[in-house]
């Protein structure tokens, strides 16, 4: 393999990494300010945080794909773009957390590893995008543009964008107390304006720039192949997510029906968005 | 048209050797991080309880009132959380309660409880009554 060492390759890149490390600070703040996301870090059982920032790691491979750092074409490639964005996402979580005294030497490894790893996920995000949101936009290779334009793409997408905005909210007390002052009507009122905003942005919005959204673009067949999978999979993201915090077991169907739905609101509106902005 | 041809002919090059580091120093982190995870979630389960000690620091007369800070530790690696403490003096019948939000597993949480009385005569009883699993 070879290696570029001419100077304006390195100067790119070396761009790539400053906005990636902005990426990380933007997408991260609200989460690394917020109590629960620390408490997390130290009480959240350690089989269920590992099998989560592996989940976040093959998401960052998807995003570089689709978006990231450069238009990649190998595996192995998004594998270091996913690395890279991991990295500076945990060293910006790292420094972040020190500075506002949320961690420090005093305290036992796990702890400090466990409010990272919480920490880094929607840093890695950030860092995957912000690469790319914060740069020029025609950097964007035509094969990126290819792979976003596929149907698996688009779906995605979705789910990454219902994972991003969905996991910002997840492990609030605010999340479940919204749950049990809702009565069911609330709760199918929610589901239905979920569906229809995720619609809303699918069709009325449309599709960015040029891009023609694949397959037939009648109005059932957009709506059952983009909003109602889309909102799919918001509920099954937010489901993964709410098993992730253990905040389903020992809860009632009802009230976990009840608390998916309040979720599935925020990953609904996440993967309508995440099309248009990743 | 010759100039997209040689482009063409001529294999890419290679990633920038800036790349291969931030992926390098990306690859160690990662690795460190998903190994310190691994080897907590497959460490041999142990007693599932936190191990709580409360203990005085110095007790600091103030106003009309004293003040004892306390020190709690956390001996297991099982979070309490709503860890409520129970100070009294012996000989008398005052109590004190203090609750703290979280006592990490492993980890150690100061707080402090009031007193009216002098909580040095007759000496100073802490204990934990009860706390909450997170």
């Amino acid at each position: 393999m070879v290696v570029d060492t001419s100077p304006p390759a390195n100067w790119r890149y070396a761009k790539g990494l400053g906005r990636a490390f902005a990426g990380a600070v933007i997408f991260g703040l609200p989460i690394l300010m917020t109590m629960e996301m620390w408490q997390l870090g130290f009480y959240l059982d350690r089989t269920k945080l590992l099998q989560f920032a592996l989940v976040n790691f093959l998401v960052l491979g998807g995003l570089s794909r689709l978006s990231g750092f450069e238009p990649t074409v190998s595996w192995w490639q998004d594998l270091m773009d996913a690395l890279s964005a991991y990295g500076i996402a945990t060293l910006a979580s790292l420094t972040v957390l020190a500075m506002f005294a949320v961690i420090d030497l005093s305290m036992p490894t796990s702890e400090i590893v466990g409010k990272v790893a919480i920490q880094s996920v929607p840093a890695s995000f950030g860092a995957m995008l912000g690469a790319k949101q914060l740069g020029s936009r025609d950097e964007v290779g035509s094969d990126e543009e290819r792979q976003r334009a596929t149907y698996a793409g688009q779906l995605f997408l979705m789910m990454a964008g219902a994972l991003f905005l969905g996991f910002s909210v997840a492990p609030t007390e605010e999340m479940i107390l919204i749950a049990f002052r809702m009565s069911p009507l609330h709760s199918i009122l929610l589901v239905a304006v979920s569906i229809l905003l995720l619609h809303g942005f699918v069709y009325a919005v449309g599709f960015k720039g040029e891009e023609e959204p694949p397959g037939p673009t009648g109005f059932f067949s957009l709506f059952f192949r983009f909003s109602i999978v889309g909102y799919a999979i918001a509920v099954i993201v937010g489901l993964y997510l709410l098993w992730t915090f253990g905040r389903i077991e020992g809860t009632g169907i009802a009230q976990a029906a009840s608390m998916v739905a309040v979720l599935a609101f925020p990953g609904a509106v996440g993967a309508a968005i995440a099309r248009l902005i990743i | 048209m010759g100039k997209k041809k040689s482009s063409k002919d001529k294999p890419p090059p290679g990633p920038a050797l800036l790349e291969w580091i931030a992926a390098g120093v990306g690859g160690v982190v990662a690795l460190a991080m998903f190994g310190l995870l691994a080897a907590e979630a497959f460490s041999p389960a142990e007693y599932k309880a936190p191990i709580l000690r409360v203990e005085p620091l110095a007790i600091l007369p103030e106003g009309n009132s004293f003040i004892a800070e306390i020190n709690v530790r956390n001996l297991s690696a099982q979070a309490a959380a709503s860890v409520e403490i129970e100070g009294s003096i012996a000989g008398r019948p005052e109590t004190s309660h203090v609750t703290l939000a979280y006592v990490p597993g492993g980890s150690e949480r100061r707080a402090a409880l009031v007193f009216a009385h002098d909580p040095r005569r007759g000496g100073l009883s802490l204990r934990v009554t009860g706390f909450e699993h997170p």
